[in-house]
This record gives C-alpha cells, structure tokens and sequence, in this order.
C-alpha cells in the first residue's frame, strides 16, 4: 500500500478564519486534525484534539496541574470561551507548525518512519505536483498495520 | 605569566556567561578544565583544599536543599497558602498583594527565590485573572520580594551560601545580622509596591464571588507527604539555628534532611533527583576551581591590595563601595560568579585593615548588595529570568523596561537604605 491510498482529506482553513470554527471540526465532526493554511497556500500547520486542548487550557494550568483541583466545576464551561473573538492562527502557538510531509508514492513502513522520527501525529501527504492529497494520523497508520486480525 | 592566563580564561568565561553564548555549565567546566589543564591550579587542590578548590560544604547544601524542595513542590502547600490568603483578604487586591509578597518573602527566605517563584506565579496569575486584574504587577512585585526574602537567611539566596562559606558565618549569623533588616526592608518594599502598583490595584467587586469558589483544599492531595516534608523542612531549619549548639555544617544537616525525607516518603527517587539542578552544582564546582587558579596566581591578592589602597584603609569608604559595585554589577551580571571571585577578595581586604574593628560589616554589605541588586533589572537574578519565561508562557509578557521600571526604584531604595544601616550597626556604633 503506498501513502495516497491511506491519505484522507482533512479540512483546510486559512489562518484568519475563526478558531471557533476549528474547535467545531474537531468537537462536533470528529475530524481529527485541521489544517491550516498561510495566505500563498502553502501548509502553515495542524491543529490536532490534544492540541486544541492545550490551547484551551490556560498556561498557569500547564505549569501547575495541581491548580486544577481547586476550580469549580464550572470552570470547564469557561474553557470554551477562551476561543472567542481568536483566528485560526492564533492557535499555532500551540499547533503542529512543521507537518512532516511525504510523497503519495511513500510506503508505509517510510509513513511509520517518518511519523516516528519527527514525533508528529500526522502527516501531510502530495502528489509530485505539489497538490496536498490528505494527511495520515498515528491512528490511522496503526490501524491499517495492526488492524483487520494483524495482532 | 600563570596571573595572565588565569585571568584571560576567567574573562573570556564571565563574557561567555553573562551574553548567554553557551550554557553556564559548560563555560564554568570549561574554564575549569583550562586553569587545570594550565597548571594555574593542580588536581590535588582543586579538588581536596580548603582554599583553592571547590567549596564542597556550597555543593552539598544545594544539593540538599534541593532535594527538600523538590519533595515539597509536590505538596501543594503554596498552592493551598496563596489561595487560602486571597480569600481571606475577600478579593481586595492591596490585601492580597501583601499576602503574596509576605508569602514569598517567608519561602523564599527557607528555600529558594528560583523555586518560591516557581511555584507562586501560577496560583498568582489563577487569582488575578478570577478577580480580573492584571497579574504583571502582582508577578513583579512577588519577584522583588523573593530577592529581597531570600537575603534573610544563609540558604536563602545561593551568594550567601558562598559568603558563608568563606567568612566561616552560621545560619544564626545571618538571622541575627541580615533578617531584622530585611524585615524592616519589606515593610519598606509594601509602601513602595502600594505606590508603584496603585493603577492595578483596583479590582470589581462583582469578581470576588469568582475567587471565593476555589477551593483550595484540593491543592493538596497527599496530606501525608505535606506534614513529613514540613516536618524535615522544621527539623532542618531548627538545626541550622541551633548550630551554635549542635555544631553540624549547613551541609551536613541538609544532606541529613533530605536522606530523611526521601526514606520517609517511600516514594521512587528518580523523579526527585531528577529535579535537582545538576547543572547548577557543576556551573559552582567549575567556578570554584577558576576562582582557585585566581588566587593561586596572586590575582585576588592584588585586587585585595588595589581595593585597600583605593578605600584608604577606611572600613567606611570600604563598606560603601563594597555595598555598591556589588549592587551595580549584580544588576547586570550573574550574582553568583561575580560573588564568587569577590568573596576571596572580601577576606584578604578584612585582613588588610586596621586591627581591633569588626570587619564583618564587609560580608554584610557584599551580602546586601548582590543579593539586593539582583532587583534592578530582569537580568539581575535566576528568579527575575524565570518569572519573565513563565508569564510569557502565561499570555502575560513583561518586558524588561517594564520590570527595570518597577525594580530599579525598589533596588535603589533597598541597597541605599542598608548602606546607613551597615554604617551605623557596625561602624558608628560597633
């Protein structure tokens, strides 16, 4: 299998659309991963679940996680706040900004390299002219290597 | 020959630390390696004299030390203090303020100012934003606090462990002559932080409710770790005040804390002494030993000298200039190794004055003055650096005008005040 059949197309959205619209692919669709776009078209990042919540997050929370424990319930609900009135690119403070890139004719075992190597959890993936196909996840890869009674 | 040498390769390595060009750490071994290498100090003094090699009993102190703090950072007793002392001051920013400063003076005067902020500025900024003030203010003021916290005592700041360590002083040396005066400093300090704060002090009475539903009980989840560290925490502190009776070095009672500590807690020590600053205690070993290669080449000698001609013999003018070049340059450079060669200097200029006074005034004002400068600009001390990453990190960046604005009044007015107090203690009425 080569890295095209296993690309999907994930959503792509310029860097001054709204980061609520981000949270919305990946809470209400389940996409995975968004990604995003700089104004000549070129890959400026991806914005994953994890790193959305990093995101959402505040950053004394990330430094003492032993905070947490003190706030209200409700507290969860004012996360989502924190998304108002942000782009899209302000969320690459915390996204992926360097996807690793492969070529649509990779194998998997050069998917499974590289994802390994670069720590990302996706990968984009184009044809030799330049047109992004789609991206592959750690998931999505394990899934077709260990899946259907593999293990 | 050997003075020249020593003294390009401890130039070379203060210029490397102070531009950041590489890490500390390996500038000070580095430098070590050179001076060794040289033969400006030979394996055998480096590593076993008394007075040319490295300061084991400052080593092993921080090590302890470190330790302690690492086990008590996972207690969640700040976290709970900070908290518990905003509510009780119901949301009134001046009030709260004061709590924090007080809070930080007080940790950082038994542990250390890198770890108090360390584990401050986030329950800081959580408090702030609940009653939707801007914390900036509140994060400059608690870093000027722990500088100024942290000269009370001998472990409190790492130049007075090195002071102690050359001038032979106690922790109850430093309770009886440093605390009283750093008390007196921070009351001086919450004036000032009133008034250079005044526009951030106001606060909506409506957001009090906000900060009233933490609960900060929650902040600590293993109460049996928190009253085993804060009972080794009171044993070590207890012993070192009573070194006069016990006779046991810092060191050694550190290092007997945080064995206790860590069989008490039966806890994997991996991420404990993961937690120490192992590059830290190499950055001191290597500056010991450059600083060894110094005096072995005559070189403190003779700066001993030019500073004697220069202060005329005169413990005063020896004092003031002492408080002062060490408040100037520890603005601007890194305290410890500017500490470091200065302590050798300070004992041989004692030697150099008139029989009969008491010296230790120059340890005091060394002291006062590099620990004190440390507040004038962001660069001046560890803390003021780590405060800066992390309300960055945070989404609220300070920037270093914005902290020089606020800390450089509060230097000038602390390191001036302590000059009289220097003069009047120990010259006029000494």
């Amino acid at each position: 299998m080569r890295a095209r059949e296993l690309a999907r197309p994930f959503p792509i959205l310029p860097l001054d659309a709204p980061a609520s619209e981000v949270g919305r692919l990946l809470a209400a669709e389940a996409v995975g991963v968004v990604f995003l776009h700089d104004p000549s078209g070129g890959l400026a990042g991806a914005v994953t679940d994890t790193r959305l919540l990093w995101f959402l997050l505040p950053g004394y929370l990330q430094q003492d996680p032993a905070l947490a424990g003190v706030l209200e319930e409700a507290a969860a609900e004012r996360l989502r706040d924190r998304l108002s009135g942000r782009t899209a690119g302000e969320l690459l403070a915390t996204a992926y900004r360097d996807v690793p890139e492969l070529d649509g004719d990779a194998n998997l075992v050069e998917v499974a390299a590289l994802l390994v190597r670069t720590r990302a959890p996706v990968a984009a993936v184009r044809e030799r002219d330049g047109r992004l196909l789609g991206g592959i996840t750690t998931s999505a890869l394990l899934a077709r290597l260990l899946g259907d009674g593999a293990v | 020959m050997g003075a020249v040498v020593a003294v390009a390769v401890f130039a070379a390595a203060y210029a490397l630390i102070a531009t950041e060009k590489l890490d500390r750490a390996v500038v000070a071994l580095g430098g070590a390696g050179l001076v060794l290498a040289f033969q400006l100090v030979s394996g055998a003094e480096a590593f076993h004299s008394e007075r040319l090699g490295v300061e084991w009993e400052v080593i092993f102190l921080l090590l302890g030390m470190m330790l302690i703090v690492a086990v008590l950072q996972r207690t969640g007793v700040f976290e709970y203090l900070a908290i518990w002392a905003a509510k009780r001051s119901r949301g009134r920013p001046f009030p709260i303020l004061v709590a924090l400063v007080g809070l930080t003076a007080v940790a950082s005067a038994l542990l250390d100012n890198v770890t108090t902020v360390l584990l401050l500025v986030p329950v800081t900024i959580l408090v702030c934003e609940r009653l939707g003030i801007p914390p900036v203010p509140f994060l400059i003021a608690e870093v000027l606090a722990a500088n100024i916290g942290g000269t009370a005592t001998l472990v409190g700041d790492p130049p007075n462990i090195i002071i102690a360590a050359q001038a032979g002083l106690s922790y109850t040396d430093f309770l009886l002559h440093l605390a009283p005066w750093v008390l007196l400093l921070m009351l001086v300090f919450v004036g000032m932080a009133r008034w250079l704060f005044r526009k951030a002090l106001v606060a909506d009475p409506r957001r009090v409710r906000e900060l009233l539903e933490l609960d900060e009980r929650e902040a600590i989840t293993d109460p049996g770790l928190l009253v085993r560290a804060l009972l080794v925490l009171g044993l070590v502190t207890a012993a070192f005040v009573l070194h006069g009776v016990l006779h046991y070095d810092a060191s050694v009672i550190a290092l007997l804390g945080a064995g206790l500590l860590l069989l008490l807690i039966r806890r994997d020590p991996k991420p404990l002494l993961a937690e120490v600053e192992w590059g830290t205690l190499a950055f001191f070993a290597g500056l010991f030993v450059m600083v060894g290669a110094l005096i072995n080449t005559g070189v403190i000698d003779a700066l001993a000298r030019a500073t004697a001609t220069a202060t005329g013999g005169s413990p005063t003018v020896a004092t003031s200039l002492l408080l002062g070049v060490s408040a100037v340059l520890s603005a601007i450079v890194d305290n410890i190794p500017y500490v470091t060669t200065m302590a050798p200097v300070t004992g041989s200029l004692i030697d150099t004055l008139p029989a009969g006074g008491d010296h230790q005034v120059l340890w005091w004002a060394l002291a006062l003055g590099a620990d004190l400068g440390g507040n004038a600009t962001a660069i001046g001390a560890s803390a003021n650096v780590v405060v800066l990453g992390l309300a960055a990190r945070a989404g609220h960046p300070i920037s270093f005008w914005t902290f020089t604005r606020y800390g450089l009044p509060v230097a000038a007015a602390t390191v001036a005040l302590s000059l009289p107090y220097l003069l009047i203690r120990y010259i006029l009425l000494g």
